[in-house]
């Protein structure tokens, strides 16, 4: 309930900072998205399930992303290989070792977490307070490490486990299909994404974390052990970013290139929501996974009104989150809900 | 008994070395200043004591209550019954008075009661949900010692309170520390620039130069000398 104010007050924050013409334009948003609503229903209400799918995926992998860089000031670039271990194991776990899909969804996660607490112990620790570029560079390094690994181990074209049978039907919208997978989907990022912020804004452990965020050698004056609360989060943030590969491979598949696909994505979902904060990454996560689904449906049904067919443009879909990352930085420098603190 | 024993303490940064040998003994109850003008390293010692990650300590001991403290890191040092509240304040901006003083409490070994921390500083128990951004220095002053009393710690470490406060509050700030002292029996190390102030509430005084402690005097003492307040005070 009170995380539902919070993003009561956050949104008319951004509201009433809002320039006219951003509220212009919000408001011809609105207007183009109910034309295409209005022209091919089915489509659009695919799209729009599909947009929220991967927006969900999207907000996992970022909030980890989100997490590390406001408490350590690293930037995490291995943070999408985490992913791809999440959907490596998960694929593993059922292919190769016959376990049931729900405890792969268990195991996985938590192997990417041990992973990521190796990662954190073993080469991010040294390098808190150095120059971020350090951090980047070190990173990128394991990025590579991870996914030559990945390719070694599991070769280099997709690898998908099959879907299992009680989530392989279908729920009839009436204008259209929706599969119950990805109802799953969306479920169980729900629930863990609100956990985290729950987790973050409610409880003790929170409280020393956002403290830790603000001034980390204060929090460690007052008496918090600051780098036990690191390793923690690293765990947190690379089980996330697991269940999230766990749950896209399913669907999907994974490959090796989707370590870094997802890495720069969830960079732009980070700059989109406003860097440390976590109900921007979670606000920016759907907006670019919705944008990417839904644009090129209002730019087909915008082709059919005017009559004018080069709006229509192929392929745009991949351009998206970037075009939104500039689009937002142009109107919001600081992105949708960037303060010059961390972690509001 | 001697709750807080420094000897010989050296320490100092990347660009040099700052204390050449600093010995501090601090009694059990006892509220004792540490003078010195500005840059003759008080902070530099109270950060010492407290674990900060500069300076780096090179050399000495810092005893506390008979176990050696440095080489601890900050947080196992404030759970050994210290706290710290440093020059420039520090409360967590983003966080309430409620959250500053709580954070405390969740991670001392002894902690007091939020509502008798609060009972303590009526100022702060009507702005419980007000960001300490958002407050006056007075007031952030009163949350940093709010916050270090909260631990209910042995020994608490003040790094110039009335730094930059109006009168008024000096004189608030003042009587709290008194109080922390006589009736919660808690030790402190006062850090000041300003002699009135440090004779106003401390009984005994340490005077630093240019990283090291050049006399060590009563009030009364530091009242009747002129000659050191002129050398090392400028007063
Ligand atoms: N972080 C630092 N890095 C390098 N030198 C420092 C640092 N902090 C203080 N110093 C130097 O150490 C000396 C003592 O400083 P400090 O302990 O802050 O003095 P005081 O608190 O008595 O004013 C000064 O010469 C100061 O320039
Ligand atoms: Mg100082």
């Amino acid at each position: 309930m009170s995380a539902i104010l919070d993003a009561r007050t956050q949104a008319q924050r951004l509201l009433s900072e809002s320039s006219p013409a951003a509220k212009l334009g919000g408001l011809a948003g609105v207007l183009l998205l109910g034309n295409a609503a209005v022209q091919e229903p089915g489509l659009f209400i695919d799209q729009a399930i599909g947009g929220l799918v991967y927006g969900m995926i999207l907000v996992m992998i970022s909030l980890g992303l989100a997490l590390v860089l406001g408490l350590m000031g690293v930037v995490n670039f291995a943070h999408g290989a985490l992913f791809m271990l999440g959907g490596y194991f998960t694929y593993a776990a059922m292919a190769s070792y016959g376990i049931p899909f729900w405890a792969a969804l268990l195991i996985a996660p938590v192997g990417v977490g041990v992973v990521g607490i190796v990662i954190e112990v073993v080469v991010l620790r040294r390098l808190y307070g150095k120059e971020p570029i350090i951090g980047l560079l070190a990173t990128f390094g394991l990025t590579l490490m991870i996914e030559e690994a990945a390719r070694f181990v599991w070769g280099a074209s997709a690898v998908q486990p099959a879907k299992p049978a009680f989530l392989t039907g279908g729920t009839d919208l009436g204008v259209t299909q929706v599969g119950t997978y990805r109802l799953f989907t969306v479920a169980v990022a729900t629930v863990s994404v609100a956990g985290v912020y729950y987790l973050i804004t409610r409880t003790d452990f929170g409280l020393s974390v956002r403290a830790g965020v603000q001034d980390g050698e204060m929090t460690e004056f007052v008496g918090v052990n600051l780098p036990l609360r690191f390793t923690a989060m690293f765990f947190l943030g690379s089980a996330i970013a697991g269940l999230g590969g766990a749950l896209r491979v399913v669907e999907f598949g994974i490959d090796p290139g989707a370590a870094e696909e997802f890495v720069l994505l969830a960079f732009v979902v980070v700059v989109i929501g406003g860097v440390g904060s976590i109900f921007g990454s979670v606000v920016a996560g759907l907006l670019v996974g919705w944008a990417q689904f839904l644009i090129p449906v209002v730019l087909s049904a915008l082709a059919v009104i005017t009559g004018v067919s080069a709006i229509n443009v192929q392929g745009i879909s991949d351009l998206i989150p970037f075009l939104v990352m500039i689009a937002v930085l142009l109107i919001r420098p600081r992105g949708l809900f960037g303060e010059e603190g961390l972690l509001e | 008994m001697t709750l807080l024993s420094v000897s010989g303490l050296e320490a100092g940064y990347e660009t040099g070395q700052v204390l050449f040998g600093v010995d501090i003994d601090v009694e059990d109850g006892e509220l004792v200043s540490l003078l010195g003008r500005n840059g003759a390293g008080k902070t530099t010692t109270l950060r010492a004591i407290a674990g900060g990650t500069e300076p780096t300590v090179l050399g000495g001991t810092i005893g506390f209550d008979g176990q050696e403290l440095s080489g601890s890191a900050p947080y196992e040092i404030a759970s050994r019954g210290i706290s710290f509240v440093p020059e420039e304040r520090r409360c967590f901006p983003r966080l309430s008075v409620v959250e500053n003083i709580r954070l405390a409490i969740n991670h001392a070994e002894n902690p007091k009661d939020i509502e008798t921390v609060l009972e303590f500083f009526p100022e702060l128990s009507e702005m419980r949900e007000k960001h300490a951004k958002n407050m006056s220095g007075g007031e952030q002053q009163m949350l940093a010692i709010a916050r270090a009393l909260a631990a209910n710690p042995r020994l608490m470490l003040l790094d110039e309170p009335f730094e930059g406060l109006a009168p008024y509050i000096v004189r608030r700030i003042e009587d709290i520390i008194a109080e922390i002292n006589d009736q919660q029996e808690i030790a402190v190390l006062l850090v000041e620039q300003n002699v009135a102030a440090a004779v106003a509430v401390a009984d005994y005084h340490y005077i630093l130069a240019e990283g090291r402690i050049v006399e060590s005097v009563s009030t009364a003492q530091l009242r009747a000398n002129e000659e050191v307040r002129q050398r090392y005070l400028g007063v």
